[in-house]
């Protein structure tokens, strides 16, 4: 049994032990806390340093970023969730023209206008309700001073953890933007109701041709919809089959690039065929790669219709103008067969056995015959100069000749008023130019004709001066003067329009149909030169005119002039050919004067009969006669008789174009109705010489006539020895490539050739082989005429090159 | 485990067997301390075994009725150490309800080596509480005590039925407490 002391002893002992323990566990747990709170203000230390640097980083931070946003040239604020600023940038300061603290607070819906208050509140609130974290839109603000600028802006809505949010703008000033869009509307606006209003009709193709936009315009030129062209192929639907290869070309072309501008016809969606001028241009993409074309269809349809009409209506005209050349040629047909007559017959009266008093009555009837004939040829020649038809024909003239002949003729008149006239001829003037001898004669007579109208007594002057000299060319001023009763200031004015006389009095007074001066300053114009007047009332007047000629030297045409006094055809054997008994009988008893033996035919047809079986020196031929007329009557006789006997024309047409079908035709020369028989015998001699001497000289007819080539080069003879010699050259190509192109038949060829050597051969060839080419290179079409006429003028130009080296 | 739990087994055996049974107890058993406990310290779990088993047999009890009376016992002795916890408690099953989501976790702050067993409650209605137990020592009979502690110290007349759940080479046991 263990006494309770002892057990006493042993609790104590262990509660001794347990109470070191617990002082121990204390101890540990004392020293634990110390440690852990020597650790704990260490790590508080270093939290507090710590959160100094951090706020003072996130101060640095914060003072950066404001910076930033400060400085930023955009706008950027905050508002709060109804929309009140909570704050604004510098940027925005500056933008609106408000002080900050007149904005924080304010909504910033105070800043845009009134009428946009709604688009802008509706757009945000889309945005609200659709959960957009973040936004951009437009819309305009106004500043403080009242000017509308335009913001774009984004804005985000940032939640915060409440569940409110905060929302943060930025925003930029975007009214120039805003106004180069609006400009670039307005212009764009601008452009297509140009375009709309233009009536064209716009349409924008693919690269592949599909439509892919068609302007309302083309829908009312084409009649289809815009639905029904869009994706279809533009030259499928609307482009009928005849215009496919133009139009492929010029797709072509704008695929490099090229716009182009074209007609064509397009077809309707009721199958009509409408006429359009199509613009095509290509347009690009960014990368400048073609991706279509955009063309502009203008509806010319009516213009077209316009044009064919006007052409129809052009041939009328031209055919109108044509009947009236006609109805001129006829006229002047008419008129002058008679007149020859009058003044034929009547030069045979003056020439018989009559008294006194019926050579009178001759003689006036002469002169009146002659008055007559200038007003007709006046007429006929304005008209001509009306019809711009009028053409000067320059050959190697004497100017001295033509005045002297003027004076020549007007002086019977003058001198029955008892006028001298008075050629003062400057000697230095040349011998020969380049000048149609017959226009000049035609304007100076006028002018002498007026001044012996005009003027009662004293004296009239030709002054014909050298104003100066060149080389080749003289200028000379023609001037006539005379004592009469001049002109009025106001006259002068008038003086060349047509059918204006110095006063209404003046024909009554004075006669004449009032178009002479008028043709004569038409005549001068054409000459390249001005006919002036100087004049005061009873001082007289001076009309003059200044012609800048080309000198020229002697022909064989002019040497007969010397023997106009002394014509010798007696003996000549003369075929007469006229329809016309009276004129066969007035040319009958002029040639008879002279010793001619003569036969008459009625018409081309006899004298052709007579031809084949008699020899003539020479034939004088009428144009317009029944059954054959001249024309035909040549061509046989120089075709199928193969003769060439000179042959004269007699015509009446006065037209011009006349003489060149004459010569066309095979004839040598013409002479036209009514002639005096001067004139008659001067032609006969001309002709008959011309072609006897030729004759004698190569037996057969020559086919070198140079005048052209002399004419050409003034003379010069080493240039016209250089001409031949590259003609003789060269021609024998030419005639060896004709030569090929009959034995294939191919007319092209032989037309090519004649077109080439026809400038050469106009210079060197008589006028029938100079035809010949022409009517060669006209041809278009092979047949046994063709050939037959290749076949002449090979054979000919071979014979040309024969006589170009015997000229050489 | 606690020195505390030592100490009050000690009080315990002396008020019941009397100090010369608590000294052969110490005696006969194999202890890390020779008996000598701090509350707050901590000592080896098996030194507990060592004393139940001891006592069951000098005293011919089972050693699951020693583990459910110590368990009574220590119940009104935690109520007299840990009046705080009491406080404002006036309802047996809220109590036991709170043990591992309150009452563990304030012991935890203060003994962080404290090894606790879990005591998972489950309200299944406002009379009826289930808890799990589940700890490596296998003391289910001491938890039955102090659940029947906790019980008579709220006055509560309860029926409380022991299920084990094995899984393993554990035994969780579910207590159900439903008040009549």
């Amino acid at each position: 049994m263990i006494s309770e002391l002892e057990i006493l002893k042993k609790r104590l002992e262990r509660e001794k032990k347990a109470r070191i323990e617990a002082e121990k566990i204390l101890e540990n747990k004392s020293r634990e806390l110390y440690e852990n709170n020597l650790k704990l203000n260490e790590l508080n230390d270093n939290l507090k340093s710590e959160i100094e640097k951090r706020t003072s980083e996130i101060i640095d931070k914060e003072k950066k970023y404001r910076e930033f946003i400060e400085n930023s040239s955009d706008i950027i604020y905050t508002t709060d969730e109804d929309g009140y600023f909570t704050y604004i940038n510098e940027a925005g300061i500056k933008i609106s023209g408000y002080e900050k603290n007149e904005l924080i607070g304010q909504k910033f819906l105070f800043l845009i206008p009134q009428e946009h208050h709604t688009t802008v509140e509706d757009f945000y609130s889309l945005q609200l309700s659709q959960e957009k974290k973040s936004s951009y839109f437009e819309f305009p603000i106004q500043n403080k001073s009242g000017s509308t600028l335009w913001i774009g802006q984004t804005a985000d809505f940032i939640k915060s953890g409440s569940g409110s949010f905060e929302i943060r703008a930025y925003g930029r000033d975007i009214t120039e933007k805003k106004q180069l869009e609006e400009y670039i509307n307005r212009s764009e606006e601008k452009y297509r109701n140009i375009i709309e209003n233009l009536e064209l009709g716009l349409l924008e193709v693919n690269t592949e041709d599909e439509i892919i936009n068609v302007y309302p315009k083309f829908t009312q030129l084409t009649g289809y919809s815009k639905e029904e062209l869009i994706g279809k192929k533009a030259k499928e639907v609307l482009l009928p089959d005849e215009y496919y290869d133009e139009m492929s070309h010029n797709e072509k072309e704008r695929e490099k690039g090229v716009a182009s501008v074209y007609e064509t016809q397009i077809k309707c969606k009721n199958n009509e065929l409408k006429w359009v001028i199509i613009s095509g241009a290509p347009y690009y993409d960014k990368s400048n790669k073609i991706v279509g074309s955009l063309g502009i269809h203008l509806d010319i349809t009516d213009r077209k219709k316009m044009e064919t009409d006007l052409l129809l209506a052009k041939e009328q005209a031209e055919k109108s103008i044509q009947t009236q050349e006609l109805f001129m040629a006829n006229m002047s047909h008419e008129i002058r067969t008679p007149m020859n007559a009058i003044i034929g017959m009547n030069d045979l009266l003056i020439n018989s056995d009559l008294s006194n008093r019926q050579l009178n009555y001759a003689k006036t009837i002469k002169s009146s015959a002659e008055s007559l004939l200038v007003i007709i040829n006046d007429v006929l020649d304005f008209s001509k100069i009306e019809a711009g038809k009028l053409e000067l024909d320059p050959t190697p003239t004497s100017i001295k000749e033509v005045l002297e002949k003027c004076i020549n003729i007007v002086s019977y008149k003058a001198e029955e008023k008892g006028l001298p006239v008075s050629l003062k001829f400057d000697n230095e003037i040349h011998h020969l130019h380049l000048v149609d001898g017959i226009r000049l004669n035609q304007i100076v007579l006028n002018l002498l004709s007026n001044a012996i109208k005009f003027t009662d007594k004293v004296s009239i002057t030709i002054l014909c001066e050298l104003i100066s000299s060149f080389e080749n060319v003289q200028n000379i001023k023609f001037s006539v003067k005379d004592t009469g009763v001049g002109l009025s200031q106001e006259s002068i004015k008038k003086v060349f329009e047509s059918f204006v006389q110095a006063e209404g009095s003046t024909t009554r007074n004075y006669g004449g149909t009032g178009l002479g001066l008028s043709i004569s300053k038409s005549l001068v114009a054409q000459m390249n030169s001005e006919l002036k007047v100087e004049s005061a009332l009873n001082k007289g007047s001076i009309f003059h005119f200044t012609l800048s000629l080309k000198k020229t030297k002697l022909t064989e045409r002019l040497l007969l002039k010397e023997e106009i006094e002394d014509v010798n055809l007696d003996g000549l054997t003369v075929l007469l050919v006229d329809d016309n008994k009276v004129n066969r009988f007035m040319a009958l008893t002029f040639l008879e004067q002279k010793g001619c033996i003569i036969s008459e035919a009625e018409n081309g047809k006899e004298a052709i009969e007579l031809i084949s079986t008699n020899q003539f020196d020479i034939i004088l031929m009428d144009v317009r006669m029944p059954v054959m007329d001249g024309f035909q009557a040549t061509k046989i006789i120089r075709d199928e008789l193969n003769l060439f006997t000179p042959i004269v024309a007699l015509t009446a047409n006065a037209l011009k174009g006349d003489s060149d079908k004459c010569l066309a035709a095979g004839m040598n020369d013409y002479l036209s109705k009514p002639f005096t028989k001067e004139q008659l015998f001067h032609k006969m001699n001309y002709v008959v010489k011309n072609n006897f001497s030729r004759r004698k000289n190569n037996k057969t007819t020559s086919l070198l006539d140079i005048t052209l080539l002399e004419n050409a080069t003034m003379g010069n003879a080493a240039f016209q020895s250089e001409m031949i010699s590259l003609l003789i050259e060269e021609l024998p190509k030419d005639i060896a490539k004709m030569e090929s192109a009959i034995s294939e038949e191919d007319i092209q060829v032989l037309a090519l050739a004649a077109h080439k050597i026809k400038p050469s051969i106009n210079y060197v060839a008589i006028k029938p082989l100079r035809d010949k080419v022409r009517e060669i290179e006209s041809l278009s079409s092979w047949d046994d005429h063709s050939k037959s006429i290749g076949n002449q003028i090979v054979s000919e130009l071979k014979s040309l090159i024969k006589e170009l080296r015997k000229v050489k | 485990m606690k020195g505390i739990i030592f100490n009050e087994f000690f009080e315990m055996t002396d008020q019941k067997f009397g100090m010369e049974l608590t000294e052969q107890l110490i005696s006969q058993s194999e202890l890390s301390t020779d008996g000598a406990y701090t509350a707050v310290g901590t000592y080896p779990h098996q030194d507990l075994v060592s004393l139940v088993v001891n006592l069951s047999k000098i005293k011919n009890i089972p050693i699951d009725d020693l583990q459910k009376a110590f368990g009574v016992y220590l119940f009104a002795r935690f109520n007299y150490h840990y009046e705080h916890f009491f406080e404002n408690v006036t309802d047996a099953l809220d109590f036991l309800e709170s043990i591992e989501n309150y009452i563990h976790i304030e012991v935890k702050k203060l003994y962080p080596e404290a090894e606790l067993p879990k005591m998972n409650p489950n309200r299944i209605d406002e009379n009826t509480l289930e808890l799990t137990y589940h700890s490596e020592k296998a003391m289910a009979h001491f938890a039955l005590g102090l659940i029947k502690g906790c019980l008579e110290h709220f006055d509560t007349e309860a029926e409380v039925k022991m299920s084990p759940v094995t899984y393993g080479q554990l035994t969780d046991v579910v207590f159900r407490i439903k008040r009549t």
